[in-house]
């Protein structure tokens, strides 16, 4: 390499690390006059969009024990026990008009192995189960996220 | 070139090496004798234009017994993926080795080796490429196990539910 | 009697025979921010040379060929959706075509319009982090930034179109989850219309820059014999000016219809298929990306968003051996049904286990900052590399 060819490279970085400092100029005195993209999170939050998958919720109310949530689970994190209704009780019915043959004992989701996957809440008769937009729940012990939606309370 | 053409042109060539077409919708796969894998395999690539090794996988067929090695030669002439399968003793299976004719099959017939445990005879180094080198066993064939403890820590086994409150989808 | 010089001379190479030089053993990885991830590479160093190179991967295998085994067809998409996290719209879709073309379920034109756009928005976005991240690598760090914030725009419009930001099982086996909105309409015909103009403030940015292109060109080299050889696809291919592409050459869903290039390599800054040209082939294929949107966008055909599908995917007995084009290469699935519910076997071939399998032969001989130029071409994700 002669000097000159030196000197053609030192022209070129000059000129093209120009460039595209011009470009960054320009974007920063865009963001600093128009105000910041960021926001402050804790005191503003971001809108979340209809039909964001989040935290999981059952409403025990109007389900009727199906099992079709657990075998669509990808990760086997829904628990569901149910035994059959004593048929002297009065008949028992969602709000859709489903009638409840079963009686839910148990019905439990282990957050924490959760994969957000929609499958569940996809394969639901009764559309009891759904993703609400929550998505702050750490806890401090594991054993809390295990959600009891029959004892449900937050 | 069709699949029936491939086929004629290495029963053609080595009548003994093809067993027969195995008719496996919505794609057909050729039965090939493992003692002459190396030689259709080379034959393919350099007269049928078959330049790629697209994939090479272990399978395991507990009810045969068998294991298998399933080759995917790929042609970007004919824009074509064909099929060959090996069937192998399921203990102690080994085939010869395909990495004189693709650098590609060193570390896929690692992966085969690590998780069937079939042998590949000149390979440089077969050795377990995913699982950690002192793991014990290999994972996808049927009859695997997995261990309660590896290395003194407990291998936790989220999935192994034995109450019937979940459906049981995902037991490993 | 000699003189002072010859003394000296004598004196140093005298020195420089005695001195001791060792071949050092460098581990790189697997925590360390340029190698996108959890891989390790085992380096050999002579002073500042490479003379080998070794990757050790497997840190992150998640047993995805094992757990698709255990759980039915549905339920392997989401498992699907964490093997090229970055790209998961194209996984999906790789999968869906994979059990579609074994059941031979007809997907209504409407869910091949929305797969189609999606998964060439994943493509912008997968190639928008491989740009940022490369820029990283080679100490820009306004790429990254600019990169990430384009990104989070397509992840906004596949928030609002799927309900979820990084793994989306979206594509469903006979078409997709949800129907596309007119707001994400809207909402990705203004994203192309602010981002088509960006992809040359980028190439000005970064691509032609001249600290940029002396780093990168004539760096890891690849030939076509070595890519064949090595089974390569997708960008590494082209990168070395074979035109393949798998959506022009065998094309599946609706890539018959629309309109597109495939760019190429042509070793316009040094050596045909070295870094910079893989680089540059991913900006080019941004652009291309964009047009098919845009052809796309505004004739989403009318009709429902998924075909006739039972609650539980019923597969008939055989195998299949589907292959798509992913931003990284081509992304094959090898499925064995024995006609139950559950998959017996299922092999992912992933384009980056293949693509780190070259590292070796890429770096041998070069400097320990072209390892890191390298591995940056080669844009892996160890989520597929490990599966």
């Amino acid at each position: 390499m002669t000097f000159t060819d030196y000197l053609e490279i030192l022209r070129d970085i000059v000129v093209s690390t120009g460039k595209g400092m011009a470009i960054t100029w320009r974007t920063f005195v865009k963001v600093t006059t128009k105000g910041a993209i960021t926001i402050q999170y804790p005191e503003m939050r971001d809108q979340i969009p209809l039909g964001s998958r989040g935290l999981l919720f059952n409403d025990v109310e109007d389900c009727i024990s199906c099992k079709q949530c657990a075998a669509a689970c990808p990760v086997d994190c829904i628990h569901i026990e149910a035994d059959k209704k004593d048929a002297t009780v009065a008949p028992d019915f969602t709000k859709g008009g489903v009638r409840k043959t079963l009686d839910l004992k148990r019905f439990e989701i282990d957050i924490s192995l959760c994969c957000y996957c929609g499958l569940c809440s996809a394969a639901c008769p009764t559309d009891c189960l759904y993703h609400t937009k929550e998505y702050e729940y750490s806890v401090y012990e594991r054993d809390k996220h295990i959600m009891d939606y029959l004892h449900y309370q937050r | 070139m069709t699949f029936e053409e491939i086929h004629q042109k290495l029963v053609a060539k080595f009548p003994q090496a093809v067993q027969g077409i195995e008719e496996t919708a919505p794609e057909k796969s050729l039965k090939i004798h493992p003692e002459h894998i190396v030689a259709v395999i080379r034959f393919m690539k350099e007269e049928m234009q078959f330049e790629t090794l697209g994939d090479l996988c272990g399978l395991d067929y507990p009810a045969l017994p068998a294991s298998c090695v399933a080759y995917h030669m790929q042609s970007y002439a004919h824009k074509k993926v064909v099929r060959l399968k090996c069937y192998l003793p399921r203990e102690g299976a080994s085939i010869e080795s395909l990495t004189s004719l693709f650098k590609a099959a060193n570390w896929l017939e690692r992966e085969a080796f690590d998780m069937f445990g079939i042998r590949f005879n000149g390979h440089p180094e077969l050795r377990r490429i995913l699982c950690p080198e002192d793991w014990v066993g290999h994972p996808l064939r049927k009859d695997y196990q997995t261990p309660d403890y590896y290395n003194g820590m407990p291998v936790p086994l989220y999935f192994d539910n034995q109450d019937e409150s979940t459906a049981g989808n995902a037991k490993t | 009697m000699s003189t002072t010089h010859e003394m000296v001379e004598g004196h140093l190479s005298q020195s420089l025979e005695n001195l001791r030089t060792d071949e050092l053993l460098l581990n790189m990885g697997p925590q360390h921010p340029s190698t996108h991830g959890v891989l390790r590479v085992v380096v050999v160093t002579d002073g500042e040379i490479v003379k080998a190179a070794k990757p050790e991967i497997g840190y992150l295998h998640r047993c995805f060929e094992k757990h698709s085994e255990n759980v039915d067809y549905m339920g392997v998409a989401p498992y699907v959706d964490r093997l090229d996290y970055l790209a998961s719209m194209n996984n999906a879709m790789g999968w869906a075509i994979a059990v579609e073309g074994m059941v031979g379920i007809e997907v209504p034109r409407r869910a091949e319009f929305i797969r189609v756009i999606t998964a060439e928005l994943q493509r912008i976005a997968s190639h928008l982090m491989s740009f940022g991240t490369y820029g990283l690598d080679m100490g820009a760090f306004t790429a990254f930034m600019f990169g990430f914030r384009d990104r989070e725009m397509i992840l906004d419009i596949f928030e609002m179109m799927s309900g979820a930001r990084l793994l989306y099982n979206y594509m469903w086996v006979g078409g997709v989850s949800r129907d596309i909105t007119p707001e994400a309409i809207a909402k990705t015909k203004s994203f192309l219309d602010y981002f088509e103009p960006k992809i040359d403030e980028y190439n000005d940015l970064l691509s032609f820059n001249k600290i940029f292109i002396e780093r990168t060109k004539d760096v890891g080299v690849i030939d076509v014999e070595t890519c064949h050889s090595y089974g390569l696809t997708g960008v590494m291919l082209r990168g070395c000016g074979v035109k393949w592409d798998l959506r022009k050459e065998v094309p599946y869903s609706i890539y018959k219809e629309v309109e597109f290039d495939v760019p190429v390599g042509s070793g316009e800054m040094g050596t045909l298929g070295d870094c910079w040209d893989r680089h540059i082939v991913r900006m080019r294929e941004m652009k291309e990306s964009v047009r098919i949107v845009r052809q796309l966008i505004d004739n989403i055909p009318a009709g429902p968003h998924r075909g006739k599908v039972g609650k539980v995917v019923k597969v008939p007995a055989g195998e299949s051996f589907s292959r798509t084009e992913c931003p990284r290469g081509e992304l094959a699935f090898y499925i064995v049904s024995d006609g139950s519910a559950k998959p017996f076997r299922v092999r992912c071939k992933s384009p980056c286990f293949l693509n780190i399998s070259t590292l070796d032969e890429l770096t041998r001989g070069v400097m320990v900052a072209d390892l890191i130029a390298t591995i940056g071409s080669l844009d892996i994700v160890l989520g597929e590399v490990d599966r």
